[in-house]
């Protein structure tokens, strides 16, 4: 511990929500150990962590999702248990996800009343009286949205607008919003804190849950923070600098974290000439065999969707990619696997694993080829290879006829990465979208060890993510994007976290609140 | 750009673009009826120009009269269908109610006792189905698929694969087939009848809204606090229901309990009209009075064929391929209108 | 959120545990898996009815079992690639009728068997093909899309015949396929063509699904399609092969049935594909893809086809066949429901 809590300023209140203790165990994983948590009324309370520090395992607790392993949890001073989602709910806790709960096909105030409809005398929904009070409601927030539109046709702003709504037509008394900044514009954040600053003035907790210093600055009065499922501190944000929140949230030396080694930069590998399409526009740049380039940028930058682009998973309309000087197809994955390029989306379930399939088969999928005779999988050289490189990358499976679907999340990632890796010769360069999303601290650790390695073969990487302290912490290089074009291109030296928040920020928009901190510090 | 813009309400609520003007026109384009009315037209006129004896109106009377079994079975079907579960047991529910109602009519020679007994059949299954459903957690698909043969299999036991033909010869019974109130024929009116309560059920009460939400996304619903298993139970048996009545009806035609009733794909057929009308296979997405649209599309080309003087054969054929043109249409428009939301939002 | 929350509840169940860790292997395979247990259902349907009946395990009988479900298991084996590969097709059962009158019609005209083969083979490739062309190009879902194919194929067969093509020549080859025997071996028996035919078929696809890398690639397109497509596998070639290889194989099963028949009969095989499709969830594959075996649907088409053999051996009216294969497919799907909860399965 750096140092003893802090005492909250906003003590002098009733608590709405006292968490004490709270303890959660998973597989292999301690996901919270002995965590306090207290929210009183009227106060914006920020979560804050690096991913699998434990803040989504805390809310999902606090919203019926997971069940606690130990400690208590207390909602306006009487001891709860939730079995359920619901039973949360009966508690005037509404939790927002980034994946929101909303029927896309219902009209907006059918999902801010859904589960609780106004009724005629009739016993009929009474429409007319549910969407004018739909409409009070989002006035409240200061809004204007068409209460009868389907919510499917709505931005992802206004969604979440329609779950606060949902929230306030259930009296909630603790609204907690998990990241919801990160697929919004910068114009839209700042209608959301409007929201939020309302919401605190009728009395509403709010639990905000993020990793972005500069929101918890703005908004929050209190920050919890977490690192690998402890609560490190609770301080008043006006108490503290940012400089001392990432020294907690990091809680380490970046090198213990990021085994960076010498690099071994050869010649040229990847050349990239005004790429564009899919919202990329003009993008250029090159990679060298060994290189480890970062990319960087907020949510919705498209970073990811480079990554993408490179490999003809999404739509290139214009310019050229050549690697090790043959031009790769545009929209043609294939071509791109078999002229050397690998990717890894940062959407592990959906674009990489098969969850039904065993772990050796997962990981042979892209290099089946060399494995086969006319087709006929040499079983003997299938097996042997996967187990070495279960063991190479210690990958922790019972066996290789696991289905992948069982594994952790950082042994899937690693699954995956041994994917690409059993190309070996062929592969030349491998794409990275935020491969230690929703991984543990430790595994992270182990998966920046392997980029390092691979980079050392000669490998060129591409490492698309929205974390700066990793992105500094292992790229030769670093390219910042910001809507679509590359706004910044920095060596390892002169790289620091300011830089790259200024290069990522949009024009229309003032620059967060000044983080004199560097990272490596 | 942004379309919500705090305190400044005033200004049009979606600002910027063609976004307002496009929003105001998609209700046009989202209304599924429309289009199928207008497939339906289409259909029917050319019936019309190519046949002379369509173009009589007892013609459509008639569609009515062929059609309501299709239709009052596809009421259930379309239901379960929106909250994301098949029911493939119509069919052999078609042929399990008339074998009961007749057979019932010869052991007790109650006509009325008869058409109870054939009619609480259908909840009665469909409560089977939903147990299994809901309480068992199997899936609808499989389910239904293993109620479709054990049904049907009873019915060839009991019967002997012979048709059970009403002794009493009830004419009260078969008038619900012949009959006919100011022209329209009495099948056409029940299923009208059981079509205008579905509608309400479906658009006005909660239940029928919280349809939509169970198979749109089943963890807003339950997360919401919606009984999902207690209603989606309740659906089976409302499918068995209308199942029932639609055998009882068959049989009433000439008061025989067919064994074969519905044999040839009757629950295929049904589902392919209610897709057809632009129910998604996966639930959440449609609505009922496309649905029956749909049914009245499949129902009105074979109609029209026959007067034409096609062969079932030739039907079947342009069936076929109606279906999967309007379902290709279905997807086309899906797409411009996902891509239209896209730009909107753009 | 999900897919966490399984992870949890998998972990909380030991009966989770224990399918992780491979340890009593055999008893885990026989009571934990599908095959397993199917297995153990039909070692005791076996027991029984030899006990039942001294004919059951005679050597004439135990064929007449095998010929029998040849065509289902040939058809199967097709389906149980496509529905691996995440995809149905409902058009096998009209494919009986459509590819039967048609081969025949051919054998008449040309008295040459390898060319109403050939015909036959051929008309099976054109149907796969269509089937996936409808359903990747246009993307259509393989449910409606091959629910038409069944409609327009039957009306195709009634087109083709009033009733039936019957056999205008005398290849005795031909006749040998459906009832002839390929040789005695001693010690086993007369062995009839169709059984070997099975064979043959299911140990080449079997060996294709478990040693191949189109084997694999149908999984893993079946499993998740698009990390199949970031890994460098065509999901349209593979989809493609899967619909092709079922109907070739539908053509193949359907060449035997007019060999067995002596006619191409324009009614064959109504219902036919839900018995397929039943056989092969029955045998543990999954709609949702990526799962099932090829042995899981010999022992589901193997348990169905004693069932039906043993009524008629203890002389039970044969109409119960189908009533019983409905309840064998309610209790498998129940078994399935609850060994997924154990195991923490959505």
């Amino acid at each position: 511990m750096p140092d003893s809590p802090i005492p909250g300023e906003a003590t002098v209140a009733a608590p709405v929500l006292e968490m004490r203790g709270i303890r959660k165990v998973f597989p292999g994983v301690v996901a919270l150990d002995d965590v306090d948590v207290d929210v009183v009324a009227g106060e914006v309370h920020a979560l804050l962590g690096e991913n699998g520090a434990g803040k989504s395992t805390l809310i999902k607790i606090l919203a019926g999702v997971h069940r606690r392993d130990g400690g208590t949890m207390r909602v306006a001073g009487e001891e709860v248990d939730f079995a359920s989602p619901a039973d949360s709910l009966g508690r005037r806790i509404k939790v927002v996800y980034q994946e929101l709960d909303l029927v896309d096909g219902l009209s907006v105030a059918e999902n801010v009343f859904l589960g609780g409809y106004p009724k005629t005398p009739r016993g009929l929904v009474d429409f007319a009286a549910m969407r004018n009070r739909t409409r009070e409601l989002l006035a409240d927030l200061g809004l204007e949205i068409d209460p009868a539109l389907p919510v499917g046709e709505l931005r992802v702003a206004e969604q979440q607008m329609v779950e606060i709504a949902r929230a306030l037509s259930r009296q909630a008394r603790l609204i907690v919003m998990d990241e919801p900044t990160s697929a919004l514009s910068p114009a839209e954040v700042d209608t959301l804190f409007g929201v939020i600053a309302r919401l605190k003035s009728r009395g509403v907790a709010i639990v905000y849950v993020s990793h972005k210093l500069d929101e918890i600055e703005r908004i929050a009065d209190r920050v919890t923070v977490f690192r690998d499922g402890r609560r490190v501190v609770t301080a008043g944000v006006a108490e503290t600098t940012p400089r001392q929140l990432v020294a907690w949230m990091v809680g380490r030396e970046l090198h213990d974290l990021f085994p960076k080694s010498a690099p071994a930069i050869g010649g040229p590998l990847l050349v990239v000439d005004r790429l564009s399409g899919s919202g990329l526009r003009d993008v250029s740049f090159a990679v060298n065999a060994g290189e480890i380039v970062g990319v960087y940028g907020l949510m919705g930058a498209g970073i990811n969707t480079l990554g993408r682009a490179l490999f003809g998973a999404a739509a290139r309309d214009g310019g050229s990619v050549v690697l090790a000087g043959a031009a790769i197809r545009p929209n043609h994955p294939r071509d791109a696997i078999a002229k050397g390029m690998g990717l890894l989306t940062e959407n592990r379930k959906q674009d990489g694993l098969v969850l039904p399939l065993a772990v050796r088969a997962n990981m042979t999928l892209a290099a089946l080829a060399r494995f086969a005779d006319l087709s006929w999988i040499k079983g003997g050289a299938e097996t042997r290879a996967a187990a070495e490189y279960v063991d190479r990358l210690g990958i922790k499976t019972p066996s290789l006829r696991q289905p992948v679907r069982y594994l952790s999340g950082g042994n899937q990632q690693k699954v995956l990465m041994a994917r690409w890796m059993l190309r070996q010769d062929s592969l030349k360069l491998l794409i990275l979208a935020e491969p230690t999303r929703g991984i543990d601290v430790g595994s992270k650790a182990e998966i920046y060890r392997l980029i390092d390695a691979m980079a050392h073969r000669g490998i060129g990487i591409v490492f698309m993510s929205t974390e700066i302290p990793e992105i500094l912490g292992i790229a030769d290089r670093i390219l910042v994007m910001r809507e679509g074009r590359i706004t910044a291109e920095l060596g390892r030296a002169e790289a620091t976290q300011e830089r790259l928040v200024a290069a990522a920020a949009t024009d229309d928009e003032p620059l967060p609140a000044a983080l004199p901190i560097d990272a490596a510090s | 750009m942004a379309a919500i813009h705090p305190d400044r309400s005033a200004a049009a609520p979606s600002a910027g673009g063609g976004g307002g003007i496009r929003r105001r026109l998609l209700p046009a384009v989202r209304h599924e009826e429309i289009a199928l009315l207008g497939l339906f037209l289409l259909v029917a006129a050319f019936f019309a120009v190519a046949v002379p004896s369509a173009r009589s109106g007892g013609t459509y009377l008639d569609l009515l009269r062929d059609a309501a079994p299709n239709l009052i079975a596809a009421i259930g079907v379309t239901l379960l269908l929106l909250a994301g579960e098949f029911d493939l047991s119509v069919g052999s529910m078609l042929a399990f109610t008339g074998v009961v109602t007749v057979s019932t009519f010869n052991a007790t020679d109650s006509m009325w006792l008869g058409i109870v007994a054939g009619l609480l059949t259908g909840p009665l299954i469909g409560a089977i189905n939903g147990y299994l459903v809901t309480v068992q957690g199997m899936n609808s698909l499989m389910t239904t698929l293993g109620m479709l043969f054990a049904l049907r299999g009873l019915v060839y036991v009991w019967t002997n694969q012979t048709p059970v033909v009403d002794e009493n010869g009830f004419s009260v019974f078969t008038g619900f087939y012949r009959g006919e109130i100011a022209r329209i024929p009495l099948p056409g009116i029940i299923a009208l009848v059981l079509i205008a309560l579905a509608w309400l059920f479906a658009t006005r009460t909660e239940f029928g809204r919280n349809i939509y939400a169970i198979g749109g996304n089943r963890t807003a619903a339950r997360v919401s606090g919606i009984r999902v298993q207690r209603n989606t139970f309740l659906l089976f048996v409302l499918s068995g229901t209308m199942a029932a009545i639609a055998g009882v009806l068959v049989a009433s035609q000439t008061g025989t309990g067919y064994f074969d009733a519905g044999v040839q794909g009757f629950e295929l057929i049904v589902i392919a009209s209610i897709v057809l009308g632009g129910v998604s296979l996966s639930g959440g997405e449609g609505n009922l009075l496309s649905a029956m649209l749909g049914v009245l599309i499949l129902g009105m080309v074979a109609k029209g064929l026959r007067l034409m003087g096609a062969h079932t054969t030739q039907q079947l054929v342009v069936t076929g391929i109606v279906m999967l043109l309007a379902v290709f249409l279905h997807g086309v428009r899906q797409r411009m209108l996902v891509e239209s939301r896209r730009r909107n939002r753009a | 959120m999900g897919a966490d929350s399984i992870r949890t509840l998998d972990v909380g169940s030991p009966a989770g545990r224990s399918t992780r860790r491979p340890l009593a292997g055999l008893a885990t395979w026989l009571f934990r898996t599908q095959e397993g247990v199917l297995l153990l259902v039909l070692l005791a349907l076996c027991v029984v009815l030899s006990r039942l009946s001294p004919v059951f395990a005679s050597e004439r009988n135990v064929f007449v079992l095998l010929s029998q479900i040849s065509l289902t298991m040939i058809t199967a084996v097709g389906m149980t690639l496509l529905i691996v590969g995440r995809e149905v097709d409902l058009s096998v059962g009209s494919m009986q009728a459509f590819v039967g009158v048609v081969a025949m019609q051919t054998l008449n005209a040309t008295s040459n068997l390898f060319a109403g083969l050939a015909v036959a083979i051929l008309a099976g490739v054109v149907v796969g093909l269509v089937n996936a062309g409808l359903t990747l190009g246009l993307r259509i879902n393989s449910f409606i899309v091959t629910l038409a194919m069944l409609t327009i194929l039957r009306g195709l067969a009634y087109t083709f015949t009033d009733a039936a093509v019957q056999n205008a020549h005398n290849l005795e080859a031909f006749r040998a396929i459906g009832i002839g025997f390929i040789a005695h071996i001693p010690g086993v028996g007369r062995i009839p063509w169709p059984v070997v035919i099975t064979a043959v078929v299911f140990v080449a696809f079997a060996l294709l699904l478990t040693r191949t890398t189109i084997g694999r690639y149908v999984y893993a397109v079946g499993g998740n399609p698009r990390a199949a497509e970031l890994s460098g596998v065509s999901v349209w070639g593979v989809k493609t092969f899967c619909f092709v290889v079922t109907g070739v194989l539908a053509a193949v099963s359907a060449f035997i049935l007019i060999a067995r028949l002596n006619s191409g009969q324009n009614n064959a095989g109504f219902g036919f594909e839900l018995q397929v499709i039943g056989a092969v969830l029955l045998g543990g594959a999954s709609l949702a893809g990526g799962q099932g075996t090829l042995v899981g649907t010999l022992l589901a088409v193997l348990l169905l086809g004693t069932l039906n053999n043993g009524i008629i051996l203890l002389g039970i009216d044969s109409s119960w066949q189908l009533a019983v294969n409905g309840l064998i497919i309610l209790v498998a799907v129940l078994l399935d429901a609850r060994r997924r909860r154990a195991v923490g399965q959505e």
